[in-house]
């Protein structure tokens, strides 16, 4: 099979134009939003009912098997500072000073519906699962701690103190004690139920309800009802959510909505490199080719015309000799004649 | 060559991220109560100097107070000009004219004036040459200035002022302040009971064809394309273009207000109003301010109490048809002017002219009344001015209130009990449409009835019927049982209710506040207890309904949040409950 120049760039050219495509398919993807597993779980955290009295740090600490804290749970003297998690903290609560006074909010891993960390993950230690949970699986982990780079919330820690089997550790929704049928440790033991535990539709719905009911209570917005794509945690709070910490610049688009359209190009980049080399290669040995050809033929012409010149210089210096022959043949004869004429009446005498 | 360019483009990018970097820095703006900043080039009719606005100076930051300091004495008319012995308060003219003659103006006599007192030795501002000095191109100074809420307590006072003379023939002084347009002398004159708020003529800002405009610096009408913020006092609407000489109420009320002061410090030779820029616009001036502590009622015309229904104006009325009306409000005018006082006036109420809502607020709706119609004027929940949006904002704004009325979900229209307003029975009024005087007897008699009534009634139940203390022990794991006290809980939200107009009327039962703790049910003097709907275990979102723990702690700590009672802290469990031994 040949390779011709005009043949391979219009190949080339519907390449280039199929590698375009899937950036709009990229985009449509990113539009089309994972609203959740169905009838997966999540929590409502109602900043105004809570009273900052950490019994959900405590209840955490105790359905989790986590470290005992450096200060005990009823020490609400550790709210002056504020704090974030640690590999043996997987939630704190902050308090805040608002333009409507003190708030409490709770902190721990969001579980985003499509998570940042599992989209940064490239061993698939991370796992949205059907019960909402973003659970982590340490066996897998190769310790890069590209997860706590990509969460958006500062969520996930690394176990620095242990050298040789560090984990990354956050909240796991309580994932064993769902499946048990239980509801998270820290939703358990809040006695304001400022965190409601069910199913995300019925949470939203009973958010939205809030909100309605109490008309200037609230700031009139579900906190991870779109952040990042939609989180299964949502926040009802009474104050803006920057002014109690909260980031409000993060947007709707999942992390993964970021990565997918450069990512999905690697495919087609890796496909198309050795095409186009081989391409470039074919067509640069082809103008050799063609040129070498070129050459040949050129040399044959002016042999061949060179030979020619020399055949008809031949021919002319062998037709001036013939003439030239012939003449002097011609002198000669005359001469003969001449002399012949000269002798004949001698001979009669 | 090139190594050198490389060095001077990488020495202005490194310098230009510095001054990038000051530039964004925050500056400390001087803040003052009397900066005007005085901008030619920005005026709205300046469209010549408007199209070449980039190539003006910047304008120029002036301070009133400082200038009348330097000057001292009666000095106002070393800049102002008067007519018929009235101050005008624009600069050196009687009229602002084109942005160029006037910016003629300002260098000539400010300038002028400068150079004189500098050369006489006294202290001047920036003289001929120092163009910098005045058109600076720094941060501009913040305007610290506050409006001046003339509210019913300073009225009074200068109602009873005695510098202010009565009018010709009165007892009172009203027509000193007080006129309308007539358009048949074209003048103003004063008219007995026919008095008005300054800006039912005098607007803040005005909307005209529903283009939205504001005074100029000087005050004077004419329209702008200026943007509004959403603080600006809401803007009246003129239907049809107002008179050139309209003057918007920053200049009305400097040329009334000032200018009389200044005229009464002169021909008394005695304090009287402020002069000076901080002396009204200021906080800590208005801090200063005398507040009467009973404001004698303001009187024009009003009625006592008044009945008020859309129908009882109809003519084609019979018996039978009134049957399916609503029964008409006895509407006490004069409490309702007691608690407006205590804020803006009878604006509150009444915002674009005394006259009745129904006036402008028609049934069907109408152009001049916003196309609010008369039903969402009274019931509308949004606005502050309707009767339901008015009365529900101290519910959750009062912390007497808030206890109880923000722990429960906020009623809506169709929660709430008509027969507390619509209270006068209809079956046994007079065949309408009834006359003026035949309204406020009927509605004063209603209303007298409805206070003693309330009167005889008391707010609570026998108190021998009220649960002295209740035992809370629904959940005994990690604490003891709470021992509420019960009845004292009462007497003190009862104690607050008294405080109150509004809640002593609409807390008609005495079990309405019971509802406050024991809601859902029907009102009754033994309630279901809190376990008959609130289950001990929480069940997922559900219907909203917390669980036994939730609700108990949401009900008492909310209350206690909301009406500012710090102790029992929400955190210290052991003094309400104490820790169980085990």
């Amino acid at each position: 099979m040949t390779i011709t120049r005009r043949g391979f760039l219009s190949w080339m050219g519907v390449a280039a134009a199929g590698a375009l495509i899937p950036d709009d398919a990229a985009a449509a993807r990113a539009d089309q939003h994972f609203p959740g597993h169905p009838d997966s779980a999540g929590v409502l955290h109602d900043i105004t009912r809570c009273i900052g009295c950490r019994k959900c740090e405590a209840g955490c600490n105790q359905v989790s098997k986590l470290d005992p804290p450096d200060r005990p749970f009823d020490d609400l003297t550790v709210l002056e500072q504020p704090r974030r998690t640690r590999p043996e903290v997987f939630t704190v609560v902050n308090q805040a000073a608002t333009p409507n006074g003190r708030l409490f909010v709770k902190t721990q891993c969001n579980h985003c519906l499509e998570p940042a960390c599992a989209s940064a993950c490239f061993v698939k230690a991370f796992k949205k699962t059907a019960t909402g949970a973003v659970t982590y699986d340490a066996s897998l982990c190769v310790g890069c701690r590209y997860c706590m780079i990509a969460c958006p919330f500062n969520i996930p820690t690394y176990e620095y103190d242990r050298p040789l089997t560090p984990r990354i550790r956050k909240c796991d929704l309580c994932h064993d004690r769902q499946l048990q049928g239980l509801p998270p440790g820290c939703v358990a033991v809040c006695p304001t139920e400022a965190l409601n535990f069910g199913p995300r539709t019925a949470l939203l719905d009973l958010a939205r309800r809030r909100i309605l009911d109490h008309p200037g209570r609230y700031v009139p917005h579900i906190y991870g009802e779109r952040e990042m794509g939609g989180t299964s945690w949502l926040y009802l709070s009474g104050a803006p959510f920057t002014s109690v910490g909260m980031r409000e610049d993060l947007g709707e688009l999942p992390a993964s909505a970021f990565t997918a359209s450069v990512l999905e190009n690697v495919p087609i980049i890796v496909g198309l490199w050795p095409v186009l080399l081989t391409g470039i290669y074919a067509i640069s040995k082809r103008k050799d080719a063609i040129a070498e050809q070129e050459r040949q033929a050129a040399v044959a012409t002016a042999l061949a015309k060179a030979q020619d010149q020399t055949r008809d210089q031949l021919a002319n210096v062998k037709k001036e000799y013939l003439a030239e022959k012939e003449a002097a043949i011609q002198k000669a004869v005359k001469q003969a004649l001449a002399d012949a004429a000269s002798k004949e009446p001698t001979a009669d005498v | 060559m090139q190594t050198s360019l490389g060095g001077i483009g990488a020495f202005f990018l490194i310098f230009g991220l510095l001054g990038l970097a000051w530039g964004n820095a925050p500056i400390p703006i001087n803040q003052r109560a009397d900066a005007i900043h005085i901008d030619l080039a920005a005026e709205p009719s300046s469209n010549l100097l408007q199209s070449a606005a980039k190539k003006q100076m910047p304008g120029v930051d002036f301070f009133h107070d400082r200038h009348t300091q330097a000057l001292e004495g009666d000095n106002c008319r070393t800049c102002h000009l008067t007519q018929e012995d009235r101050l005008i308060f624009l600069f050196k003219r009687l009229d602002s004219s084109d942005p160029e003659v006037d910016r003629e103006i300002y260098h000539t006599s400010c300038i002028g004036c400068h150079n004189d007192r500098a050369s006489a030795g006294t202290s001047s501002g920036p003289l001929r040459g120092n163009c910098r000095g005045c058109h600076s191109r720094g941060p501009k100074t913040a305007s610290s200035w506050v409006p001046l809420i003339f509210g019913p307590s300073i009225h009074s006072r200068h109602e009873s002022a005695e510098l202010i003379p009565p009018d010709p023939g009165t007892q009172t002084n009203c027509g000193t302040c007080h006129h309308q347009y007539d358009a048949a002398i074209q003048k103003t004159a004063y008219i007995k009971g026919e008095e008005n708020a300054c800006q039912y003529c005098h607007p803040a800002q005005a909307s005209v064809g529903g283009q939205l405009t504001r005074p100029n610096r000087f005050g004077i009408f004419k329209p702008a394309l200026l943007p509004l913020s959403s603080e600006s006092p809401e803007p009246t609407v003129l239907e049809d273009p107002p008179d050139q000489s309209i003057r918007f109420m920053s200049a009305a009320a400097h040329d009334a207000c000032v200018a009389c002061h200044r005229q009464l410090t002169v021909t008394h030779n005695r304090t009287t109003g402020p002069l000076n820029c901080a002396g009204c616009h200021t906080a800590e001036a208005q801090a200063k301010i005398r507040i009467l502590e009973t404001v004698p009622r303001m009187k024009r015309n009003q009625p006592d109490a008044t009945l008020m229904a859309a129908w009882l104006d109809r003519d084609d009325l019979t018996p039978q048809s009134i049957l399916t009306e609503i029964n008409p409000v006895p509407f006490d005018h004069m409490a309702h002017e007691g608690h407006a006082s205590q804020s803006t006036s009878c604006r509150h109420c009444h915002h674009s002219s005394l006259n009745a809502c129904s006036d402008c607020h028609t049934r069907g709706g109408a152009a001049r009344g916003g196309w609010i119609d008369l039903n969402q004027a009274m019931h509308g929940l949004e606005s502050q001015r309707t009767c339901i949006g008015c009365h529900r904002g101290p519910t959750t704004a009062r912390a007497d209130c808030a206890g109880c009325h923000t722990s429960r979900p906020q009623p809506g229209f169709q929660d709430q009990n008509c027969r507390i307003c619509h209270g006068v029975d209809r079956t046994t009024l007079p065949t309408p449409p009834l006359v003026k005087t035949a309204k406020t007897d009927l509605a004063a008699q209603a209303v007298s009835t409805r206070k003693s009534a309330r009167k005889a009634l008391g707010t609570l139940p026998p108190l021998d019927q009220i649960p002295d203390r209740v035992r809370i022990d629904a959940l005994l794991e990690t604490y003891e049982a709470v021992d509420l006290p019960h009845r004292k809980i009462i007497q003190e939200l009862d104690r607050r209710i008294q405080t109150s107009g509004l809640a002593q009327t609409f807390h008609s039962d005495p079990l309405t506040m019971c509802a406050g703790c024991h809601h859902h049910s029907p009102a009754d003097l033994k309630p279901p207890k809190c376990a008959s709907c609130h289950s001990p275990q929480q069940a997922g979102p559900g219907d909203g309904r917390p669980a036994l723990i939730a609700a108990y702690h949401i009900q008492c700590m909310g209350c206690h949040r909301q009406m500012g009672i710090e102790k029992p802290q929400a955190t210290a469990c052991n003094e309400c409950h104490p820790t169980r031994e085990k």
